[in-house]
């Protein structure tokens, strides 16, 4: 698990919506809040980041690599969007921007993202979430413009087994 | 010699090199991660399996050292994004240096082209059938494990059982002593041979701790009275007397007394009454005692 040394903030919204996603899993949700010292998420405040990450964390601690895709997936293709944002591309280019929104510190990482070519993609993620729900996200993206994608974790490391990057090959 | 392989013998080293080269260049790929040097091997391969299937007219070197490829690196992270990156850098490069032959004619392009097709649904169709194949895997693991983690639940949880089980009995067998010489034991629950066997254990130890001479076993509580309970009753009866020590049996119902009869059990070298209090009452006469009131206190 990584953390920000910089004390920055997460937005409540983006944590509301991953719960939302998690919907099924009620008891688990309430859990998991109350383990981390609240009753629910309020989506109009900013919380300390580390804490956020932490909660990401547990869950996937209690859920699994699998279902924690398939939240990723699912808090993406029913996520408002900004017009425009209405193919791979821009969806996946604009990943970045979506992160930033949505966190504040000044060692939050990045996002960059290089296309290959018309339907492959190389994204390297240094951001602090797990690398499941990043995935997720990846395939949220493409299926929600119809464009259902192999996601695969590439080779030189993944940043939940200590890497300082994960890499992801996104076939469309 | 026809055109295409002259034209294959001549830029298999450029096409090696050029290949190899590309392959490394992406970011978290297989070959990015394997290295130059193997990258080299791997690009080396290809090139050569499609100027043996140039020469030989046949696909078979290209489907070899596609599958010799999945073999060799699935394990270590190959994935359908490394197979799609070496199947088009392949064509780019192949049908870049094709356009610069001009020697070659169109039904050996064509042939060229075959070959590549052929390359893509091989990786293509290896790649699914080994992860399908690590997918079983995984599954029958799973399972495995699943299984085994019932099984110490199924353990734990007959532990438990018995171990409760056992309190049970040892909760519903006291055995009271209610006047010197005398024991009582009111049985509660199932009479079973595990039970007969703890009581007549229990009973015999309390009998010589005690110096009993009467022991009174009340079965007002056992619900089911059926021939084995007579039978082990009669047979801890026998311990008992060896003992020098009398049984008396009481809370016989008049159910129960129509099922002993039913059944045909001969409870006769077994004295029975009704109620603890006639036991008692029986057991004080055998040792000469009997219940008196207090006489009533002369002053005030």
């Amino acid at each position: 698990m990584r953390h920000s040394k910089t004390k920055g903030e997460y937005n409540g919204a983006a944590l509301y919506s991953f719960l939302l996603g998690l919907g099924h899993s009620e008891a688990l949700v309430q859990k998991v809040l109350r383990d981390a010292g609240v009753d629910r998420i309020d989506p109009d405040r900013w919380y300390e980041i580390n804490w956020a990450m932490d909660v990401y964390f547990a869950i996937l601690e209690k859920i699994g690599r699998g279902a924690m895709i398939a939240v990723g997936k699912k808090m993406i293709e029913t996520a408002p969007f900004p017009p425009g944002l209405d193919d791979v591309k821009s969806l996946l280019m604009g990943l970045d921007a979506a992160y930033r929104m949505n966190a504040r510190a000044g060692d939050l990482g990045s996002i960059t993202c290089a296309f290959d070519d018309d339907h492959s993609a190389t994204l390297v993620w240094t951001t602090l979430g797990p690398c499941p729900l990043n995935i997720g996200i990846i395939e949220g993206c493409c299926s929600r413009v119809g464009a259902p994608a192999l996601v695969e974790h590439g080779a030189g490391g993944c940043m939940d087994e200590g890497g300082t990057s994960c890499t992801y090959l996104v076939s469309f | 010699m026809s055109g295409h392989v002259h034209w294959i013998e001549r830029e298999a080293p450029g096409l090696t090199t050029a290949l190899a080269e590309r392959l490394g260049r992406r970011a978290g790929s297989i070959f990015n991660a394997m290295g130059a040097t193997a990258c080299e091997a791997v690009a080396g391969r290809m090139i050569a399996a499609l100027a043996a299937d140039l020469r030989a007219g046949k696909d078979t070197a290209g489907r070899e050292a596609m599958l010799g490829l999945i073999q060799q690196h699935a394990g270590a992270g190959l994935g359908y994004a490394d197979l799609r990156n070496l199947a088009t850098t392949l064509r780019a490069l192949v049908l870049a240096s094709l356009a610069a032959a001009p020697e070659v004619e169109a039904a050996e392009r064509q042939r060229v082209d075959d070959w590549l097709f052929q390359l893509v649904l091989v990786g293509a169709m290896r790649f699914v059938a080994h992860r399908e194949q690590v997918f079983q895997e995984q599954a029958a693991q799973l399972e495995v494990r699943q299984l085994e983690s019932q099984l110490e639940e199924l353990k734990a949880a007959y532990d438990e059982k018995t171990h409760l089980l056992e309190t049970i009995r040892q909760a519903s067998t006291p055995i009271a002593p209610v006047y010197p010489g005398i024991l009582a034991l009111p049985l509660v629950g199932m009479f079973d041979a595990q039970r007969a066997q703890l009581l007549t254990e229990r009973l015999l130890q309390a009998i010589t701790d005690a110096r009993a001479s009467v022991v009174i076993l009340d079965i007002s509580g056992v619900p089911v009275f059926d021939t084995e309970a007579a039978q082990l009753i009669l047979r801890t009866a026998g311990a008992v007397r060896l003992l020098g020590t009398e049984m008396i049996l009481v809370g016989v119902s008049p159910a129960i007394a129509q099922t002993i009869v039913g059944l045909g059990v001969d409870l006769a070298g077994l004295k029975t009454l009704s109620s603890l209090q006639d036991g008692l009452a029986h057991a004080l006469a055998l040792r000469r005692l009997q219940i008196a009131p207090m006489a009533a206190s002369g002053k005030r």
